[in-house]
């Protein structure tokens, strides 16, 4: 069945870009100059019937897959076998109440007054304006695809609007390059003279460009939205599969370039260069059938912007400029000198047409662009980039915890700092994870317990621990790394913290459950002890400023205290793990621990600023969380380096 | 040109900083009650946010008792002010587990399903 999809897919998208090229390539390329020819030669083109029948034939198939794609979503999106998605509906069903089926039924009517108007237009010669009609037509039948493809299902609307735009771009560009090639080789294969199929090669390329043009920067915009980074480009299937697309398309681009720079001037001269020039324009439709066929699959498949992806490299590179070394600076610096050389070599070289000069120069720029590159490499993990599938909870965290207790804590010591019973006795320092655990990607910390560390005395616990167990392990030295961190963030909103706060649910009676990262708001955490605390809660509950100021205020107990019985709001009810796990974010920087800390947190999950100990004044503390709750950042980014120094 | 230039690079910055929530899978956010999660009181409804919208004609959700038996009002349908999130009502639910049955079709058409428990605890 998904066999069956990537095929009519990807004959819905080919047949439908072969109308759009065709009469792209009638109304703008073939239009003037071959008629001229065609009267003054007694060797008449007859590109119109030819046009006409080629035309149909695409439209035809264009229906037929449709029909198919849309039959083929009903049976996936209500799960039952053709018969049955027919008989009770569903396909009708999918049409009335889906935004694909939306787009379907729009482009059914598109597909019937295209078919009718060149029916119509099936006697009369070729001329710009009537084609031009049905070329509008054609065109928004094309690009109304993007509307039922990944882009349409955006939640963002400026996001969708920009994603769709691009998309349908892509799609029109696509169409018309590759739309047009069948009806160029016929032409340049029935030319009435040399001189008429110089002219039209020369006005096809001129359309060609525009569409490379087109193809290259809507598909930046396209990849941007869905392979999300370049890590997931080589990660990921989707954006290896893209790759070889990419591949694919340099290849055409290649033969494109011989034939506008080596074929097309000889044309008119020459009628060996315009069967090679045909033949080529073939190859390139074979290129552009097999890229059709990939976008077939790629539209199914799960894009790598929400894959974790699997490294293939050993290396990955890191441009963090303030991790290298000045030896490798010096070399940066060479490099970047040597490389402005080989360009100078180059352009003298194209300048004087002395490939001799000129290839060097390109030798010398690539081994320069790797020398350089390696500068930046670090080691790498398949799992470096991935993500954990193990939420970052409260529950996870205290479960991860309690390995860490069991495994992990003789060496690298109960707060995680490397100060464990036996560390002494080790040829090699247990690292600081306390410290440390923030600037590794959390895919290394992961490796790292999993497969141990060669020429260290750090072990490896797969498969004693399973991965998830391994990544909980990896939660709890994120949150305690996050309490490391938040020890030195103050009342001043701290835009540049990595300290995260873990999510966990708390219920106020006669309200459903809420979730600290659920609601995506600012969240002030108030852990108390009592009865220190009881006037500064009290005074939190009378004070409307923060629910004004739209911040969220959970009260939690710290481990050994009584919950407030005062005011129900400050009341709310959280599992017995919330208050251990945060009892960590209340340690001063002396790791004293507070009886009472503040702790606000954007609506990302990230501590932005802390309060310790009680307010002389409640009331103007209040005041400056409301401040500073108005200074969070918009959108948070979690930066990790991906090697630092030790 | 340099004009362009300029136009190029806010483009490909605004699409970088914008992938963020790019489309694709409707993918399961958020929940309430929280996945796993133990509460204290039967919450009136569960509410499910995906990470894109959903067609309200083929996303469903059901909730089921320990013993299989589904408990839910039968009212399962997408939030009209917010077609990224399933919900469906539950009457007043004794202390026991549950579990939380969902498969969703997303506006570009993909199915993902999946399910969770979480416990009411008295």
């Amino acid at each position: 069945m998904e066999a069956a999809l990537v095929a009519t897919r990807a004959i819905h998208f080919g047949a439908s870009m072969l109308v759009f090229g065709e009469l792209l390539f009638v109304a703008f390329v073939a239009g003037s100059p071959w008629r001229h020819a065609a009267a003054a030669s007694t060797r008449t083109g007859g590109l119109d019937r030819h046009a006409f029948v080629f035309a149909i034939g695409a439209l035809a198939a264009s229906a037929l897959s449709g029909i198919g794609w849309v039959v083929l979503e009903a049976m996936q999106m209500a799960a039952m076998p053709v018969t049955e998605a027919i008989a009770n509906g569903t396909v009708v069903v999918v049409l009335e109440k889906t935004e694909f089926g939306h787009v379907f039924a729009l482009r059914a009517l598109l597909w019937l007054v295209l078919t009718v108007s060149l029916v119509a237009l099936r006697a009369e010669p070729l001329s710009r304006p009537r084609s031009g009609v049905a070329l509008l037509v054609a065109g928004a039948y094309l690009a109304m695809l993007a509307g039922a493809g990944h882009a349409a299902a955006a939640t963002d609307g400026v996001v969708r609007a920009v994603h769709v735009g691009a998309d349908a771009l892509h799609l029109l560009a696509a169409g018309g390059w590759l739309g047009a090639l069948p009806p160029l080789v016929y032409c340049l294969m029935h030319a009435p003279s040399p001189e008429a199929a110089a002219r039209v090669a020369g006005r096809f390329s001129v359309l060609g460009m525009a569409c490379v043009a087109a193809l290259i920067a809507s598909g930046i915009v396209n990849s941007l939205f869905l392979v999300g980074s370049f890590v997931a480009l080589f990660g990921t299937a989707y954006g290896q599969l893209l790759v070889i697309k990419l591949a694919l398309f340099a290849v055409m681009l290649a033969i494109a370039a011989t034939n506008r720079l080596q074929l097309a001037p000889r044309l008119a001269a020459d009628d060996g260069s315009r069967r090679l020039l045909a033949r080529n324009a073939l190859f390139e439709l074979v290129g552009g059938i097999a890229i059709v066929a990939i976008v077939g699959a790629l539209g199914t498949m799960v894009p790598g912007a929400h894959r974790s992806p699997r490294w293939p490299f050993d290396f990955a590179l890191d441009f963090t400029l303030a991790d290298l070394s000045s030896k490798a600076l010096g070399l940066g610096i060479a490099c970047i000198v040597l490389a402005l050389a080989a360009v100078a070599l180059i352009i003298t070289g194209m300048r004087r047409t002395a490939l001799q000069m000129s290839i060097p120069g390109c030798i010398a720029l690539v081994v320069l662009a790797a020398v350089s590159t390696s500068i930046f490499a670090v080691p790498a993990f398949p799992t470096t980039f991935a993500t954990s599938p193990v939420p970052y909870t409260v529950d996870t965290v205290s479960q991860g915890a309690a390995s860490f207790a069991q495994d992990c804590s003789g060496c690298h010591g109960a707060d995680a700092r490397g100060n464990g019973p036996i560390a002494a006795t080790l040829s090699k320092k247990p690292a600081n994870l306390a410290e440390h655990a923030l600037h590794h990607p959390e895919g290394n910390l992961f490796w790292w317990i999993a497969h141990g560390i060669a020429g260290s005395p750090m072990p490896s616990f797969s498969p004693q621990i399973g991965d998830d167990g391994i990544w909980k392990i990896v939660q709890y030295l994120v949150a305690r790394a996050s309490a490391e961190a938040a020890t030195s963030i103050g009342p001043r909103v701290d835009t540049a913290s990595m300290s995260r706060a873990p999510d966990f649910g708390y219920e106020i009676a006669g309200e459903n459950q809420r979730t600290l990262a659920g609601e995506r708001t600012p969240a002030l955490i108030v852990l108390y002890t009592l009865p220190q605390s009881d006037a500064r809660l009290s005074q939190l509950a009378s004070d409307h400023r923060l629910m004004h100021g739209k911040v969220r205020v959970i009260a939690i107990p710290l481990p050994g205290s009584h919950p407030f019985a005062g005011d129900a709001t400050l009341r709310a009810q959280v599992g017995a793990d919330v208050s251990k796990v945060y009892a960590m974010f209340a340690d001063a920087s002396d790791d004293r621990a507070s009886p009472h800390a503040e702790l606000l947190v954007d609506g990302s999950g990230i501590v932005r600023a802390r309060w310790l100990g009680i307010p002389t004044n409640g009331a103007d503390r209040d005041a400056a969380i409301v401040a500073a709750a108005q200074h969070l950042p918009a959108r948070s980014s979690m930066p990790a380096s991906m090697h630092h120094g030790h | 040109m340099k004009r362009s230039c300029a136009a190029v690079v806010l483009v490909a910055a605004f699409a970088w900083f914008a992938s963020a929530p790019a489309a694709a899978h409707a993918f399961l956010d958020h929940a309430v009650p929280a996945v796993g999660s133990t509460v204290h009181e039967s919450p009136q409804d569960i509410r499910l946010r995906f990470t894109e919208q959903l067609e309200p004609a083929f996303s469903h959700v059901q909730v089921a008792d320990a013993s299989g038996k589904e408990i839910d009002k039968g009212d399962s349908h997408v939030d009209a002010s917010n077609a990224s999130v399933l919900a469906v009502s539950v009457p007043a639910l004794p202390p026991g587990k549950y579990r939380v049955q969902w498969r969703v079709v997303s506006v570009d058409t993909h199915v993902t399903e999946g399910d969770f428990t979480f416990e009411i605890e008295p």
